[in-house]
């Protein structure tokens, strides 16, 4: 599936790469977070980057085929605390 | 009717993408972990991650651009990237454009274009009997 970025998140990404954003999406385990940015519906696809860190990237289907990438960030401690818990339940 | 609909949904949803990424930068964004695993898993990304850039032009390079895409048979987008690819090389490279180079560069390519279009212009005029003769070896 295409995705793209917005321009608007590409300057607004802060402290993050945009390769750990694609490691972040490639990744084996990946978990979909519903969430609202702002007042529009988003999915935040939560998983790690290959040196283990933990990220939420915000995508929204746009169009029928891509998926547009508003936005990515470290998950907070109790998010990670929830995405922990998940990856426990995982197998590999 | 339905293209101009498709369209306007399109630029909708556009809109509402770029204000859910302001509000994500500022912080403006709620996940619902409870709901997590809920709603479908967006594939992997194929191919390399584009970004969606819109730029002005005016109408004259427009339409001289796209009537370039067409006699070469490409899409438009992918002859502005290769434009654009190409002019990023030049400028990373440090190029300072000798101008007597580069009318020689034109010159050749001028010089080219010519040739290819007497040889077009020459078979045409030729009777069709001295066309399949001249053809053979």
């Amino acid at each position: 599936m295409p995705y793209v970025w917005l321009p608007i998140a590409l300057a607004m990404l802060r402290g993050i790469e945009p390769y750990e954003v694609m490691q972040a999406l490639n990744a084996k385990r990946r978990l979909p977070v519903p969430g609202m940015s702002g007042t529009v519906p988003i999915i935040a696809i939560c998983a790690r980057t290959d040196t283990g860190r933990a990220l939420a990237v915000a995508v929204r289907k746009v169009g029928g085929l891509d998926q547009e990438i508003v936005g990515a960030r470290d998950l907070n401690p109790e998010e990670r605390a929830q995405f922990e818990q998940w990856e426990a339940g995982q197998d590999d | 009717m339905t293209d101009d609909y498709d369209a306007a949904q399109e630029l909708r949803q556009r809109a509402d993408s770029a204000a859910a990424a302001e509000a994500f930068a500022r912080g403006d964004v709620a996940l619902d972990f409870a709901a997590a695993g809920t709603v479908e898993l967006p594939p992997t990304p194929e191919g390399e991650v584009m970004v969606v850039r819109s730029i002005r032009l005016p109408v004259d390079l427009e339409v001289r651009a796209k009537g370039i895409a067409e006699a070469r048979g490409l899409p438009y987008s992918v002859l502005i990237r290769d434009w654009i690819s190409e002019g990023l090389e030049r400028a990373e490279a440090g190029e300072q454009r000798d101008p007597v180079t580069e009318l020689h560069r034109i010159a050749d390519a001028a010089g080219r274009a010519l040739r290819a279009l007497e040889g077009r212009r020459d078979a045409a005029l030729m009777p069709p009997g001295a066309r399949h003769a001249a053809s053979r070896p």
